[in-house]
């Protein structure tokens, strides 16, 4: 009994809270890991503060694991989460929703990692773990992230394993195996879930929690440039004729914005449908020069989509609204292909009255200083026409010492005076809301247009990739004798800007990437770092990634419209969304079955090493040996040599090699051994 | 065997659900699947929940016997007739309670037999049965509880807690019919102690007395006569009928551990007069079963 009361004993010990046992040190330190694995992902996009309490948890919980200090008490927890909520709705505006909602999450799971003693603690942890993986993918889908996600599928499933199968002593490694086994198995009722269920989403509409973080519908200064570190994919664009545009032409028109309060900041005003620019139906022949193309956008959560400028045709479900937008019907909140046609150098003639008074309103009255008035006076007298004016400002620009700058400082009061006159450093969000006031104050009607210049080529792919970085914004000048002329001030101060694409003009600014981590931005990376042809190299395993990721994208864009494709190849002539369900539910079942056959079909196969024994034991059996059936192996083998003393040494041979192979949990060399005793079996 | 989904199956619902919305809110096609991947994880790992019970084998001896206020261990042979091991087995007997610790069986290896013994806390006296033994398991991922039931016949006797100060019952004169039953002894009537003399045989040393420190001494019988002593229920003192039946458990212990011939009278039927384990054993299920209005347990 004396065994018992040993086991009873460290009950106070051993049991937490609710009375279940409090975790074994190995196993606050996978949980440990399963958050590090977890929280990792979220750090390109996390405010600072989130990532600094995470790092103060890990520290606290290591430290309080070494019995440096102690684990807060619940009041703490009283006080924390009202401060965690708040700070996070400060923060991001919001508590719900893909960004607000990601960081409550994870200021969750860092208290949670202080509260944790249990068993259900450690649940909850993983069931965080799984959800943060979901919340992953809504920020990025990209090939390296989801194999990183993949990985953390993995890494949770086998903390799982790990506390429900009391694993305290094995390796790791072995977990993680299990896991993988576990992952394998689930892929084909995954990927038919995948393949079938109804993506009804555009349908249903849900109200959404749109995320900060899409294509912005107004500027100021910052905002373009700010994507400059962001090296990820905006959209891709394929030219099936094979005729791609010159760099220079590479303007990617996204929304227009026509209102400003200070001549720097500009905002988009609600447009109906209604430009005039005539509509074409796809699918037809196009007058030579009009270059056809396909756009993969990334969600944009947004109602409107990019076109190279100018669009002439669009897809049937989009519509053109004024100021040559090709608006959307509903909110683009999944990946989307479509197929557009743009005549570029194309000049619309777009304009009313109505139009007129509004791409002709000015900054409030104290932005507008007597130097801005006088120099556009002084334009307007020098000029006979519109044109001669626009050439001035421009002209001004050139000559008059403004440099482009990713770092112009913060402009303030009187930022459009400071900037025309004192300063002179920006980028284009400075050169194209400060152009396109001084156009107003001439009296010339402008508008600023904020989309993507550029791209890059990807020789491997033939496609064109338009990064975040190449975000821009330029102006629309009327002319009344040409009607809408694009005016790309930055091109006039930066060159290269216009013919190099951004990359060059990196190089030529002589800076690195820009990244950004936790909200601050770091400089990774200086032009000249690698040597040229490390530089080369490293190019063409970007392209070539890059290309993985159009292959990854393609999957990844698999849509209602794809899956019914799908049904129809399958001969399902069922309508959609019945036939979906029917398909989902006949191979789902066909899968569960061939698991179920799996599970309950009959005993295994004998293990290899007893097969062995039992040829042994029927070569002996001719002489009269029997293996009784309470008889123990070594005992039989002794047994055997006794009578057979010249086969003394294989049959002890045999013994080893297979008590070794059948007890051992780990056995290494289980490969040779088997060899050996497939050996002496032949022998004996 | 049988498989039920676990409360954390049902939380973890309730998460694929908030999954689920998301996916669909934000038209995700990683989300979808990150989702599918873990639904078809869950409904995977039941098979192999399944699976891992598929070959345990169970059983036990047919009788197993405590006393009230201890533990009982019950041994249980655990068998794995497949060529994978069997992971966090669990024991449960249902209508028992089980000390936590030691319903605990862990991991059977390949072609294996596990010894476990259960603890059972016993707490009242009587006779049980336990008609099947559970093993169970929510490896690998907690979202399943498999079950296997194994029927077996286990006779469970808990016999009352020995107890009680009162003295010894008089002696009385049995006849001689009964005193063959009884069998040698040099004197029937236990009249004291003696100190025991080197070459003298052990039989009759009081071992109870040596182990209280009071040396070797030899139980000295006198007289004739084949006199016993008659534990009777009836005789006791009155107080609890737990009380009595718990003075007549350690007067059958003592006369056991003395060797002494007795008899066991309990409302409506006497036991003995015998000696010997095989009495004790009558006696001592007798009082489990002991019901003063004449039923049993």
């Amino acid at each position: 009994m004396n065994w018992l009361r040993g086991l009873r004993l460290p009950r106070a010990d051993f049991m937490g809270t609710f009375g279940l046992p409090v975790l074994e040190r190995s196993m606050v330190m996978k949980a440990l890991g399963c958050f590090g694995v977890a929280v990792l992902p979220h750090t390109f996009h996390l405010t600072p503060w989130i990532l600094l309490l995470a790092g103060i948890v890990v520290a606290w919980r290591v430290a309080s694991l070494r019995k440096l200090l102690r684990l807060p008490p619940g009041s703490f927890f009283a006080a924390a989460i009202p401060v965690l909520v708040l700070g996070v709705a400060v923060t991001y505006g919001t508590v719900i929703g893909r960004d607000g909602g990601t960081a409550l999450l994870v200021g969750f799971f860092c208290l949670k990692m202080l509260e944790l003693r249990n068993r259900k603690d450690f649940l909850v942890v993983t069931g965080v773990s799984y959800a943060l993986i979901l919340a992953a993918v809504l920020f990025t889908q990209s090939l390296p992230m989801c194999l990183y996600l993949l990985f953390q599928f993995v890494f949770t499933t086998s903390c799982l394993v790990r506390l429900h199968g009391r694993w305290g002593e094995r390796p790791q490694r072995t977990a993680m195996r299990l896991a993988g086994s576990i992952l394998l198995r689930s892929l084909p009722l995954a990927a038919i879930l995948f393949l079938f269920f109804p993506r009804l989403d555009a349908q249903l509409r849900f109200s959404p929690f749109d995320p900060a973080s899409g294509f912005a519908e107004s500027m100021s200064p910052g905002s373009v440039v700010g994507a400059t570190g962001d090296r990820s994919m905006a959209f891709r664009v394929e030219f099936p004729d094979g005729d791609v545009p010159p760099q220079e032409d590479l303007y990617w028109r996204g929304v227009v914005l026509a209102r400003t309060e200070d001549g720097m900041a500009w905002e988009r005003i609600p447009q109906g449908v209604g430009g005039q620019v005539p509509r074409m139906g796809s699918g037809t022949d196009f007058p030579e020069g009009w270059v056809r193309y396909e756009i993969s956008l990334i969600p944009s959560f947004q109602r409107w989509v990019f076109a190279l400028d100018y669009p002439r045709a669009w897809p049937s479900n989009g519509e053109m609204h004024v100021g040559g937008v090709v608006g959307w019907p509903y909110k683009i909140r999944s990946r989307l292909k479509y197929s557009m046609v743009s005549q570029p150098g194309y000049l619309s003639r777009e304009m009313t009255p109505g139009l007129r008074r509004r791409y002709l309103q000015l900054p409030k009255d104290s932005e507008i200083t007597g130097r801005m008035r006088d120099l556009v006076a002084e334009w307007r007298r020098s000029s006979a026409t519109d044109q001669q004016v626009l050439e001035r400002a421009l002209g001004f620009f050139r000559e008059q010492g403004f440099a482009y700058s990713f770092r112009p400082g913060n402009y303030r009061r009187k930022a459009l005076d400071t900037f025309l006159f004192e300063r002179r450093r920006g980028f284009c969000e400075h050169y194209s809301g400060s152009l396109a006031t001084l156009m107003r104050l001439a009296g010339i009607p402008s508008r600023v247009v904020l989309g993507f210049h550029g791209g890059e080529i990807n020789p491997y792919g033939d496609f064109l990739l338009v990064r975040k970085q190449n975000a821009h914004s330029w102006v629309e000048v009327w002319l009344d004798e040409t009607g809408w002329v694009r005016v790309d001030p930055t091109s006039v101060v930066a060159p290269v800007r216009l013919t190099g694409g951004f990359g060059m003009l990196e190089e030529w600014l002589g800076q690195g990437w820009l990244i950004q981590l936790a909200g601050l931005e770091f400089e990774l990376f200086p032009p000249g770092w690698l040597p040229d042809p490390l530089d080369a190299g490293l190019e063409t395993l970007t392209d070539r990634i890059d290309n993985l990721n159009r292959i990854w994208d393609e999957w990844l864009g698999y849509d209602f419209g794809a899956q019914v494709r799908l049904m129809r190849s399958m001969g399902v002539e069922q309508s959609p969304v019945p036939g979906l369900l029917g398909l989902m539910a006949g191979a789902g079942g066909l899968v569960l079955l061939f698991l179920a056959w799996w599970t309950w079909r009959g005993r295994p196969e004998q293990a290899p090493e007893d097969r062995y024994l039992a040829i042994l034991c029927r070569k002996f059996r001719r002489h009269g040996i029997e293996r009784k059936p309470s008889e123990g192996v070594a005992t039989f083998l002794q047994r055997i040599g006794k009578r057979f003393p010249e086969k003394h040494r294989e049959l002890e041979s045999f013994s080893r090699d297979f008590h070794e192979i059948k007890f051992r949990l780990s056995c290494p060399d289980r490969r040779q051994r088997f060899d050996r005793i497939r050996e002496v079996v032949s022998r004996l | 065997m049988s498989l039920r989904w676990t409360p954390q199956f049902k939380i973890l619902g309730v998460l694929g659900l908030f999954m689920l919305w998301a996916s669909i809110n934000y038209s995700n096609n990683g989300a979808y699947f990150v989702l599918f991947l873990l639904v078809s994880t869950v409904v995977t790992s039941g098979f192999m929940a399944w699976s891992n019970l598929k070959y345990v084998e169970m059983d036990c001896d047919t009788v197993a016997e405590g006393t009230a206020g201890a533990d009982l261990l019950l041994p249980v042979r655990i068998r794995n007739s497949g060529r994978r091991q069997i992971e966090a087995l669990r024991m449960d007997l249902p209508g028992f309670e089980i000390l936590e610790s030691s319903a605990d069986v862990g991991m059977v290896a390949a072609n294996d037999t596990l010894s476990q013994r259960i603890c059972l806390p016993l707490k009242v006296r009587g006779k049980f049965r336990i008609n099947e033994l559970i093993v169970e398991s929510d490896y690998p991922l907690g979202f399943w509880r498999c079950r296997k039931r194994v029927p077996v016949s286990v006779e469970v006797w808990v016999y009352p807690k020995p107890e009680g100060g009162l003295p010894w019952p008089e002696e009385v004169e049995v006849d001689d019919d009964h005193a063959d039953e009884l069998g040698s002894h040099s004197g029937d009537h236990f009249a004291g102690h003696r100190d025991y003399v080197e070459g003298e045989s052990q039989r009759h040393v009081d071992w109870r007395a040596f182990s209280r420190g009071k040396g070797l001494l030899i139980k000295d019988y006198r007289g004739g006569g084949s006199g016993c002593a008659v534990f009777d229920y009836q005789h006791v003192p009155s107080r609890g009928v737990e009380q009595r039946v718990s003075q007549l458990a350690e007067w059958v212990g003592q006369a056991f551990l003395d060797d002494a011939d007795f008899a066991l009278a309990l409302p409506g039927h006497q036991i003995g007069p015998a000696r010997g384990r095989n009495h004790q054993r009558t006696c001592l299920r007798a009082l489990a079963e002991f019901e003063p209005g004449g039923a049993k347990t």
